[in-house]
């Protein structure tokens, strides 16, 4: 059984192995930059939608 | 599995000219004294492999710190590292550029040649992502790596241990995760923070409100003024203030305010301000104030320069009769040098006639003291004759003649005197008197100027006429001002129902905003926002998982191979130690509490931990025992293992049957060893087979390592 089988075992949440799955295969293409590199992205895309939001509220409470 | 076969240098750190190593053998020995290259060499594959990953602290070896990839003597660096898979070749190519650049490039086995990011990939798939630090833990055995897990920080120890149980795939996931350094409560952080600032604000805005209600009502203004029907009856109120002022003064109002909407509070308050600080500046009265002001400033500069030219002409005049009395009149001065002047005169007259008589007495004297002359009683002049003629001529000459001359003398010199005293009289008086006369004259300009400026007739005293002039303007100043600060005082108070408007339209305005901060936490806007805070928990709880199971996997991997290894590492141990107090060593993994990563330790036959007892001779002889059990059980990509001067410590027997466990591992790897201990590189050569030795034998910096090839 490989190291990505062997953590799957691990994991119950469809959710969570779809997330695996985009960590490991990154990691295979691109090393551990690569897991750094999908995971700041993921978060990249919540927090520039968080921060437009943020900032209309802000304007808000400004005025 | 990859071996390396071959390996050519230029310019990387000893090395200056190109130089190829041979590594098909089963053994490849690099022996020689410390710094004549060896370790250059070793380096030369692993920087060829991983760049700039085996350089600087990060790699845990001290020496690498402030390691210089590029010899300093040569102009062109570079390391090519054949490498066989499955028969296929690969030649592996780094080429230094600068100290944070250098350039990969592989030779594929099809003779194509890639590189940049290409070339990495490549690399990567061809080394099965095996980082620099799984290279040092399960094939580079370096010293001071081995050393590392059991002398140092558990910690380290643990991550050591995790590499060379293959388990880095797992750590370096982990490390990866980590290194995104993605914190749990950021977002919700932040929602919390603007709550606090909506909160915060609100409290501010009801302070504002309160405090400004309070301020309104202490000056008389009602609940009902504070609303926004109140503002705007207020508003209405100034507008017509404002219009009857204007009317009064005869400035009409400005185009903005006359047609401002009353209900648009802000715009109406700045407009109404302008508007107070145009009447206050264009106020007609005002203007006449002002002229005023520059008029009696005129005056009062005639009346200085008309008193300056009247006290002058008086103190000229002054001086003057104070001369005449003091010297009299200029006629009696005249008159007074005439007669000076007669008695010189006739003093001078006299000393005239004196000189002529006393002349004729000295030649007379002469005559007779001549000695042709025989009768010295008879005169020379009328021929009678006296006795003793001579002596009483002398005489009379001495007493007489001379005498008299200097009284007149005296007498002169004392008139002269009187003279030029009186002449120095009549030369002052002249001054004075024409001081005075200038002084007049320019009094005159002065009070005709004067006169002429303000229609003052001849009769009248110019002080007097500009002194009352003064005093009328100032009585006329004085209305104005009345007048003016009255219209100011009518302005003031239009002006302060401006300020109590303008605090009006802030307490509306607070109301709003608060209003509006109010309902912020309760818009859909703010439901989206929470959502995305709670969709980016959910990533961290997601991601918290992963690791958790990463973390699982890891341990029972760790676990099965440990099993696996476990009698290799006792049995190295005991066959290169002997140590007679360890008969078996276990080696056991469990859950870090504080990590929740691997934990290992090291036991011996009574559960007993075996760090403590252990020499360093012991120490260096477990590590090498665990490298060598779980270089052997463990997958790694790479079929070959170098050891860098692995006999540190190690007596001759323990170095003769460490070399025996080798010579048996090189029936399934090729292997690497550096060595500089004599005694060891003869055991080595007695013990191995099918090995090819490289003796560096010296070093200089302009032609690097000085090599032999001893071939067996």
């Amino acid at each position: 059984m490989g190291i990505k089988e062997n953590i799957e075992r691990y994991l119950e949440d469809d959710g969570i192995k779809k997330l695996f799955e985009k960590i490991y295969r990154e990691f295979k293409e691109e090393g551990k930059g690569g897991i750094k590199k999908i995971l700041e992205e993921e978060v990249r895309k919540i927090k520039e939608e968080f921060e437009i939001i943020k900032r209309n509220i802000e304007k808000q409470i400004g005025g | 599995m990859v071996t390396i076969t071959e390996v050519k240098i230029k310019g990387f750190r000893g090395f200056t000219k190109e130089q190829g190593f041979d590594f098909s053998s089963p053994v490849t020995i690099l022996f020689g004294e410390n710094g004549k290259g060896k370790s250059s060499l070793l380096n030369a594959i692993e920087w060829c492999l991983f760049g700039n990953e085996c350089i600087g602290k990060n790699t845990g070896i001290r020496e690498r710190i402030d390691w210089e990839v590029k010899n300093r003597n040569t102009n062109e660096c570079y390391v090519q590292v054949i490498m066989k898979e499955n028969e296929k070749e690969y030649a592996v190519k780094r080429i230094w550029k600068s100290i944070t650049k250098d350039q990969l490039q592989i030779i594929m086995p099809d003779g194509k040649i890639v590189d940049g990011e290409e070339a990495r990939k490549e690399l990567v798939k061809l080394t099965k992502n095996f980082s620099f630090k799984d290279f040092l833990s399960s094939i580079y055995q370096h010293q001071e790596v081995i050393r590392f897990f059991l002398i140092q920080e558990p910690k380290y120890r643990n991550d050591a241990i995790d590499r060379l149980l293959g388990l880095s795939e797992y750590r370096n996931m982990i490390d990866g995760i980590y290194e995104a350094k993605i914190k749990e409560d950021i977002l919700q952080n932040e929602i919390d923070k603007i709550s606090e600032q909506i909160k915060a604000k609100i409290y501010v805005w009801q302070t504002q409100i309160r405090e400004k209600t309070e301020e309104l009502k202490s000056k008389g203004i009602t609940e009902g003024t504070i609303s926004e029907n109140g503002a705007r009856d207020l508003a209405e109120d100034i507008k017509n203030s404002l219009f009857d002022f204007s009317q009064k003064i005869g400035v009409g109002l400005s185009g903005g305010f006359s047609t401002v909407d009353a209900s648009d509070l802000g715009k109406f308050i700045d407009l109404a301000k302008e508007e107070i600080t145009r009447f206050r500046s264009e106020m007609p009265d005002q203007e006449k104030e002002l002229e005023i002001y520059k008029e009696l400033s005129e005056i009062e500069k005639d009346l200085i320069s008309y008193g300056n030219a009247q006290k002058e002409f008086n103190e000229k005049d002054k001086d003057l009769q104070e001369f005449i009395r003091k010297n009299g009149k200029i006629e009696e001065l005249e008159n007074k040098k005439t007669d000076n002047e007669r008695e010189i005169k006739e003093r001078e007259n006299e000393k005239e006639r004196i000189n002529l008589l006393g002349a004729t007495v000295e030649k007379a004297i002469k005559y007779l003291k001549l000695e042709t002359v025989e009768n010295k009683n008879v005169c020379p002049v009328c021929r009678t004759e006296i006795k003793g003629l001579l002596e009483q001529l002398e005489k009379e000459y001495e007493e007489k003649y001379k005498k008299q001359l200097e009284e007149i003398n005296k007498e002169l010199e004392t008139k002269r005197d009187e003279l030029k005293k009186i002449e120095g009289l009549i030369s002052e008086y002249e001054k004075k008197e024409e001081n005075r006369i200038r002084s007049e004259e320019e009094f005159k300009k002065v009070s005709e100027s004067i006169k002429n400026k303000y229609g003052i007739s001849e009769r009248e005293d110019v002080e007097k006429w500009l002194d009352n002039f003064k005093m009328k303007k100032e009585e006329e100043l004085e209305e104005i001002k009345k007048r003016v600060e009255e219209k100011q005082k009518e302005l003031n108070k239009i002006e302060e129902n401006i300020d109590i408007l303008s605090k009006v339209y802030e307490v509306l305005r607070y109301k709003i905003q608060m209003e509006k901060a109010r309902d912020i936490e309760r818009s859909d806007e703010w439901k989206r926002l929470q959502d995305k805070a709670d969709e980016f928990k959910k990533l961290v709880e997601e991601i918290k998982e992963i690791v958790s199971a990463i973390k699982k996997a890891s341990q029972e991997e760790a676990s099965d191979k440990i099993e696996s290894a476990r009698k290799k590492i006792s049995e190295y141990f005991k066959t290169i130690t002997k140590h007679p107090m360890i008969s078996e060593v276990k080696f056991e993994v469990s859950e870090d509490p504080r990590t929740g990563g691997n934990s290992y330790e090291f036991k011996d036959q009574n559960r007993k931990d075996i760090i403590p007892i252990l020499s360093q001779g012991n120490l260096n002889a477990l590590a090498l025992s665990i490298f060598l059990a779980l270089a052997e059980t463990q997958d790694a990509p790479f079929n070959f293992l170098i050891f860098d001067d692995p006999s540190q410590s190690l007596g001759e027997s323990e170095k003769e049957e460490f070399i025996k466990i080798l010579n048996e591992i090189a029936q399934q790897k090729n292997l690497i060893i550096s060595t500089m201990d004599n005694e060891f590189y003869k055991i080595l050569q007695d013990i191995t087979k099918r090995r090819k030795i490289y003796h560096f034998r010296n070093w200089t910096p302009d032609k690097g390592p000085e090599i032999e090839i001893i071939t067996k």
